[in-house]
């Protein structure tokens, strides 16, 4: 009889809801360093509603912002950590295999740019906005090796000495209405 | 009574920031028992901590939101990350920019930054200034005000994000 659900088929019995599967949401792969990086990192995704996986080198962030945490040692003072990171980043793309990759600086993504450009993930750069008048050391490596799709920078002096880089403006604003102060003070 | 809480946030960085330090530590109030001090150290080193108050290598970001909250005056590096925060939260806030010429960054990017700072709640301390003495009255005052947390993000780079991300 048409519009009734015959009891001794579970499977017609369960709401639609539950028998589809729902889709799946796309995931994004966020290296950023802890500190300033991220901070940029939380500003700059605010819109995104894709899965979130960061990759960081301190888990000091209780932020529900994020599907999971994945901590990676810092490069600071020893450059061939990259190499362990690197392969640590190899077992996180096959993983996750996430959709896209962000970072907001800080050198522990460079590895993870060498593995976006290997398995074609589409990786979204922006330059930090504690670098007012050049790139960062990092950004200048992304940018001269061609290492991300998207370079985007918080400064347009900095923007406007490259051709691959756009403008997109600060992540967040620094000013307040009240202020009769001049915008720049000359160092 | 609570006693109005004075925040020091040094970031996480390795690099050594002891002329923040001999700046608190020469100011009456931190031998006064009238305040509180929590200072966020990362790896620099609190040679004697302050009479009242508690001295921390690293706290997490909600912990470092609700001392924030909390706080009646902050001083802070002038890192992107304490920035973010201290507007968040619209703080009365000294920031002293870590320089290279003492050996508190590799380079001045720190400078560059505050030298881009406008805003009225924010007073820059500029390696060459020196570092006022603070001013009990208005901390006890600036105690009494709650500063309730404002979206500082600026929605038009996030679109932009979300944008790039997808297409």
């Amino acid at each position: 009889m048409p519009g009734v659900t015959s009891l001794s088929d579970p499977v017609r019995a369960l709401p639609l809801n539950i028998r589809s599967s729902p889709a799946k949401r796309d995931v994004v792969l966020v290296v950023s360093s802890a500190g300033g990086h991220l901070n940029e990192a939380l500003c700059a995704l605010s819109l995104v509603e894709a899965d979130l996986h960061l990759v960081c080198n301190k888990n000091m962030l209780d932020n529900a912002r994020f599907r999971k945490i994945h901590t990676v040692r810092d490069t600071q003072y020893n450059p061939s950590i990259h190499a362990l990171n690197f392969l640590y980043g190899i077992w996180l793309f096959l993983t996750i295999r996430p959709n896209a990759m962000f970072s907001a600086g800080g050198p522990i993504c460079l590895p993870f740019a060498l593995l976006a450009k290997a398995t074609r993930t589409k990786f979204v750069y922006l330059d930090t906005m504690a670098r007012v008048s050049s790139l960062s050391n990092t950004g200048r490596i992304i940018e001269k090796y061609g290492l991300c799709d998207v370079f985007l920078c918080q400064w347009k002096s900095i923007a406007e000495q490259y051709d691959s880089i756009e403008y997109c403006g600060t992540v967040f604003s620094m000013s307040d209405q009240k202020s009769d102060q001049p915008a720049s003070r000359a160092a | 009574m609570e006693k109005p809480l004075i925040l020091v946030t040094m970031g996480t960085n390795d690099y050594p920031f002891t002329r923040l330090y001999n700046c608190i530590a020469a100011d009456p109030l931190y031998s006064s028992s009238e305040v509180e001090w929590f200072i966020q150290c990362g790896s620099c080193d609190v040679a004697m901590p302050p009479l009242n108050g508690t001295v921390s290598e690293l706290v997490s970001r909600r912990q470092m939101d609700e001392l924030i909250q909390r706080a009646a005056l902050v001083i802070s590096h002038c890192g992107i990350g304490s920035l973010n925060q201290v507007l968040q939260f619209q703080k009365r806030t000294m920031l002293v920019p870590r320089v290279e010429r003492f050996g508190e960054f590799s380079d001045d990017h720190q400078l560059q930054i505050a030298n881009e700072i406008n805003n009225s709640r924010l007073l820059v301390v500029f390696p060459d200034d020196p570092f006022p003495a603070l001013d009990l009255l208005q901390i006890k005052s600036d105690a009494m005000i709650t500063c309730e947390r404002v979206d500082i993000v600026n929605y038009d780079v996030a679109e932009i994000v979300k944008r790039k991300l997808a297409s």
